[in-house]
């Protein structure tokens, strides 16, 4: 009797959490709903990686009476044998079956439409890459589970993802589930979802785009391997552009190569040949081994050191060039007597303070850091070599970022992409890298800035000058290393690095060509890319530099019309989302515009930027607009007369109103 | 009528009764929770249905003189005998063992439960006819046969449950029958050889349980299972209890035979420390007035019928509680008045029955 209640002392007493906890933990299944993925949105607020609602189809067993009708009129909509589903159905203990995940939307409305008892639909979501493979690269993927598995989506998982909404259900011995067991009183604990947060890119979907067209072009005309093009604002590092070719769809990033998944601006190393003279001389001037006005001694054509003969490119041969003209006509061996009469140890200190050898701090994933040796493993060629660009291994991204220190003067900058963080209930938080750090005297870079533009005028680099704007640059055509040691004889990597304009630039573009056939040298396989690119960048970025706010946020964005350009760019998959990224690209199914009468507003709620703008243009009348988004309200009102080059306001705002007919793809 | 309602209260021991009909009452309660929503939703109500027959066998019992039963009660053991007889030769066998006597409409009984009567009037009988300081080595021998013939008969059903009941039986009549001390260390030696020779005898599911219960660990998933899933139910419960109808433990049927057997655990899910102590309390109180009955009861058969009576209630109800939390290994033994089954309550409240018609006629000069 006392050893009795000692017992239950024991037991309902003293460690009754104890068994609270294990009978929790065998009685309740707990099951996580994925929350709203947050959005990606460019520097204007074009979407790049949105969630979409998908609906999955589930049904309560225990509310039907008959389910074998049921069962047969299902079966056709849901393409499920009605055997299955009855079997599902009439399992009468059950409160919660599901009969199909994800269904399209057609097969959702058929569900909807039928009004079946007990069969209902609950909406989950899914990504979607409406640009199609517009900035994969750096956008990346999801998995199916929702989790980034690349790119931003795997670095910003944690924000993105936010927190998802916990069910518990009761189950029972035979591992049923119950959201009230035995039709009793207990109810499931719903838990709080949280959405997640939204990233604000520094990228331009614009700039984005026609880097990757262009891209693209130069690397089916020169049938190369593929290529990298980086546009970078030199003044705080954001990234403007990252285009890695070849590319893939992030919607349906499983039909791709891994290879082409890679992220090759970051993540591929390359010997970058003459585009890396150009630090060479920014150590010689910053250490004041050489004067800007020098004269260097190009040795006829040929330099031997040791038992190995170090020669110009092509069959040029010079005796004695200004130092300008060694960068210009891009001497093998005059930089490399830069370098020799700087000698190792302060060489491999300005190289390495201009962040080669080491990761750029870039908020990407698969960052290389590059490849750099110790001084101490050096032989008595590195430091000539390396002088154009030989015996190191960089990444685009860290010349891009190198080439912006010349064109900040001399501020070496950290890359990156994301400028904002945007929560759930609307707060915005700045995002972006510490302040970046001096490498080089302002003096030396002015000098280097001027060499870089008579690289383009005079040199090497006549093909990526821009009509309008003074370039400043340098080609590169290294050759590759060949598996077996030493140079490849037919595989190259062509490049043209720069920015624009010379004297005040906006922009560094590094473009590079992998493996080019046909023509090989920078100057003719990447130079003319810079050139499309570079003024295409500056005609988008000259339209907001009206907005004196700075650029990177935006405000508004004016309507130029005249810069409509029809782009090439794959359908929105499905998703309730339309973009307001590519101007003059016309969703299909759009067939029918609404009416606009010159001389009156037309109604513009619920449109996107760019169908207002389009809107307002047919009915003769100017827009100023401010936010991003769709259209919430508009001044003047609709069917408002108004005299023709009126400017009306439009305020955008980033969630979507209610879907309309019209603007649904 | 009038005066019937004077004397019965006086005569009739209130405590002892409200004891036992809180418990069949709590009984109910429980079945009606833990097969609410199951297949056996209905057991409740015919739990229900089975008082109404034990308050009849109770009334019966009450009013017939038990000198008069105890006079017949070898007429009464042997055909008891005979009925045990019958079944391992010609019961059908339901569960794997010959217990059952099948009845109409669906019912069937269990004879073992209801030959415990007789024997305790057998018992009760013997022992009035030897009133010295101790017991005869003839009296003691009858004892043994008593309880030995119909628990050989028994376990050859097979119901090792049901004859394990019969022992407090044997340990009440040799106790307050009266045995010296060289006896008392013989029966313990012998008991404990036979314990541990029986685990020969035992079947593999037995054993099983034997050996879950010496180590629950074994077999997490298997015969431990039981075990385990009660402590967690009693664990769980707490001070408080979860509530009536309540108790997740047993309602998602994590719990097993929780309307028989473990029908305490479930009771403690559902009514924690507290409501436990409340039914081991009544337990208690039903014993104590069966020494009262006992001690006040106008001869010595009478006192010691109502002994070996509810003794035997209230060990059968410490085992089974014993057994659900995990101090003893799990038999088929049910609790008393609570657990569903129409023999095992019919019986309990015929025994029930006996005692208050020994406290009926305790007054000499009626």
């Amino acid at each position: 009797m006392v050893c009795l209640f000692a017992r239950l002392v024991d037991l309902q007493v003293l460690r009754k959490d104890d068994f609270a906890k294990r009978a929790r933990r065998q009685q309740e299944r707990t099951v996580e709903l994925p929350p709203r993925r947050g959005a990606i949105l460019d520097r204007e607020g074009r979407p790049l990686a949105v969630t979409a609602a998908v609906d999955s189809v589930f049904a309560i067993p225990s509310e039907l009476e008959e389910p074998e009708p049921i069962a047969r009129a299902l079966s056709p909509i849901l393409g499920i044998p009605a055997r299955d589903l009855a079997k599902k159905l009439s399992d009468a203990d059950r409160d919660f079956v599901w009969l199909a995940r994800r269904v399209p939307e057609a097969v959702a409305r058929q569900v909807k439409d039928r009004r079946l008892p007990g069969i209902r639909l609950l909406q989950e979501s899914t990504r979607k890459y409406p640009q199609g493979p517009l900035g994969a690269a750096l956008l990346g993927y999801v998995g199916t589970d929702n989790q980034g598995l690349a790119g931003l989506e795997y670095r910003y998982d944690r924000e993105i993802r936010g927190r998802p909404a916990r069910v518990t259900f009761l189950r029972d011995a035979a591992q049923r589930s119950y959201a009230t067991p035995g039709r009793g009183r207990w109810r499931a604990e719903l838990g709080e979802e949280v959405e997640g947060e939204s990233l604000l890119l520094t990228l331009d979907a614009s700039i984005q785009h026609v880097a990757e067209q262009e891209l693209q072009a130069a690397v089916s005309t020169w049938r190369a391997k593929g290529g990298s093009v980086i546009v970078l604002d030199p003044s705080d590092g954001a990234v403007l552009a990252l285009a890695s070719a070849p590319g893939f769809n992030p919607n349906r990033y499983g039909d791709s190569e891994p290879e082409a998944r890679r992220n090759h601006p970051i993540a591929d190393l390359y010997e970058p040949g003459s585009t890396f003279k150009i630090f060479t001389a920014g150590a010689a001037l910053e250490a004041g081994t050489v004067g800007p006005d020098d004269l260097i001694d190009c040795g006829g054509g040929i330099l031997t050191i040791g038992s190995t003969t170090i020669h110009e490119h092509g069959k040029n041969r010079w005796g004695v060039l200004p130092l300008a003209d060694v960068i210009a006509h891009s001497s093998n061996i005059g930089i490399a007597h830069v370098a020799l009469g700087l000698g190792k140890a302060p060489y491999f200190r300005t190289i390495r303070s201009l962040g080669f050898g080491q990761k750029s701090g870039v908020d990407l994933e698969g960052e290389s850091n590059g490849l750099l040796r110790d001084v101490s493993s050096w032989s008595a060629l590195t430091l000539p070599t390396m002088a154009f660009g030989q015996e190191v291994g960089v990444t685009v991204l860290q010349m891009a970022r190198a080439y912006a220190a010349i064109a900040s003067g001399g501020i070496l900058p950290t890359p990156h992409l994301v400028s904002a963080i945007r929560r759930a209930d609307g707060r915005v938080e700045r995002r972006g890298p510490a302040p970046g750090k001096r490498v080089l005297t302002e003096r030396t870079a002015g000098i280097l800035r001027s060499f870089l533009t008579r690289v383009v005028e005079s040199g090497t680099g006549k093909l990526s000058a821009i009509p309008g704007f003074s370039v400043a640059g340098k080609t590169g055509t290294a050759q590759k290393a060949a598996p077996g040691g030493g140079y490849s004889r037919d595989r190259f990597v062509g490049s043209f690095i720069g920015f624009v304009p010379a004297e005040s630039p906006r922009v560094v573009i590094a473009v590079v060509i992998d493996e080019p056939r046909g023509k090989i040298y920078g100057g003719d396989v990447a130079a003319p890319v810079f050139s499309a690119l570079g003024a295409e960048t500056l005609r988008i970025l000259r339209e907001e530099a009206h907005d004196v706010s700075g650029r990177r946020t935006p405000t508004f964005l004016s309507a130029d019309l005249s810069s409509l350009r029809q782009a090439t760019i794959g359908p929105v998959l499905g998703a309730n989302v339309v973009l307001a990224s590519l101007r003059g690209w016309t969703p299909p199914g759009e067939a029918a515009p609404r009416r606009e009468v010159v001389g009156e507003v037309p109604d513009l709620s619920g449109l996107s930027g760019r169908d207002a703008v389009r809107s307002l243009a047919r009915a003769g009348l100017g827009a100023h607009l401010t936010g991003s988004g769709f259209v919430v309200s508009q001044s003047p009102l609709p069917r408002v007369p108004a005299e023709p080059g009126t400017v009306c306001s439009v305020a955008l705002s980033i969630e979507p109103p209610p879907a309309r007919e019209e603007v649904e793809p | 009528m009038s005066r019937l309602a004077v004397f019965l209260p006086r005569r009739i021991d209130l405590t002892f009764l409200l004891a036992f009909v809180v418990l069949t009452a709590v009984g109910i309660a429980m079945v009606y929770s833990t097969t609410f929503g199951t297949f056996r939703a209905g057991l409740s109500g015919r739990q229900l249905l089975f008082v109404v027959f034990g308050l009849a066998a109770a009334a019966v019992l009450a009013f017939i003189d038990y000198r008069i039963l105890l006079r017949y009660s070898p007429w009464i053991f042997a055909a008891s005998l005979l009925v045990l007889v019958y079944l391992p030769l010609f019961g059908p066998r339901i569960a794997g063992s010959k217990s059952w006597i099948r009845l109409w409409g669906g019912f069937q009984i269990q004879p073992s439960e209801f030959v415990k009567l007789s024997v305790a009037l057998l018992l009760a009988r013997l022992l009035e006819g030897d009133d010295r300081p101790f017991l005869s080595g003839k009296t003691v021998a009858a004892i043994a046969g008593t309880i030995g013939v119909p628990v050989i008969l028994i376990l050859l059903q097979p119901d090792l449950g049901v004859a394990l009941t019969y022992m407090p039986m044997a340990g009440t009549a040799l106790f307050f029958g009266g045995l010296r001390a060289r006896w008392w260390i013989l029966l313990i030696v012998l008991g404990t050889l036979l314990v541990g020779g029986s685990w020969f005898l035992l079947k593999e599911y037995q054993k099983d349980r034997i050996r879950t219960f010496l180590d629950p660990g074994l077999a997490a998933q298997g015969a431990g299972y039981q075990v385990r899933q009660a402590r967690i139910a009693i664990g769980s419960g707490g001070i408080a209890g979860k509530g009536w109808m309540k108790g997740t433990q047993s309602r998602l049927g994590f719990l097993p035979v929780r309307h028989t057997d473990f029908i305490f655990a479930a009771l403690a899910e559902e009514w924690g420390f507290l409501g436990v102590s409340g039914i081991l309390g009544l337990y208690g109180l039903f014993l104590a007035r069966g020494f009262a009955i006992a001690r006040d009861a106008r001869d010595r058969g009478g006192a010691m019928l109502t002994l070996i009576l509810t003794i035997n209630i209230t060990t059968e109800a410490l085992v089974n509680v014993a057994m659900n939390v995990g101090v003893l290994p799990t038999t088929g033994i049910t609790l008393p008045f609570v657990s569903y089954g129409g023999s095992s309550l019919i019986a309990c409240w015929g025994m029930a029955g006996l005692c208050l018609s020994v406290a009926y006629r305790r007054f000499v000069n009626v």
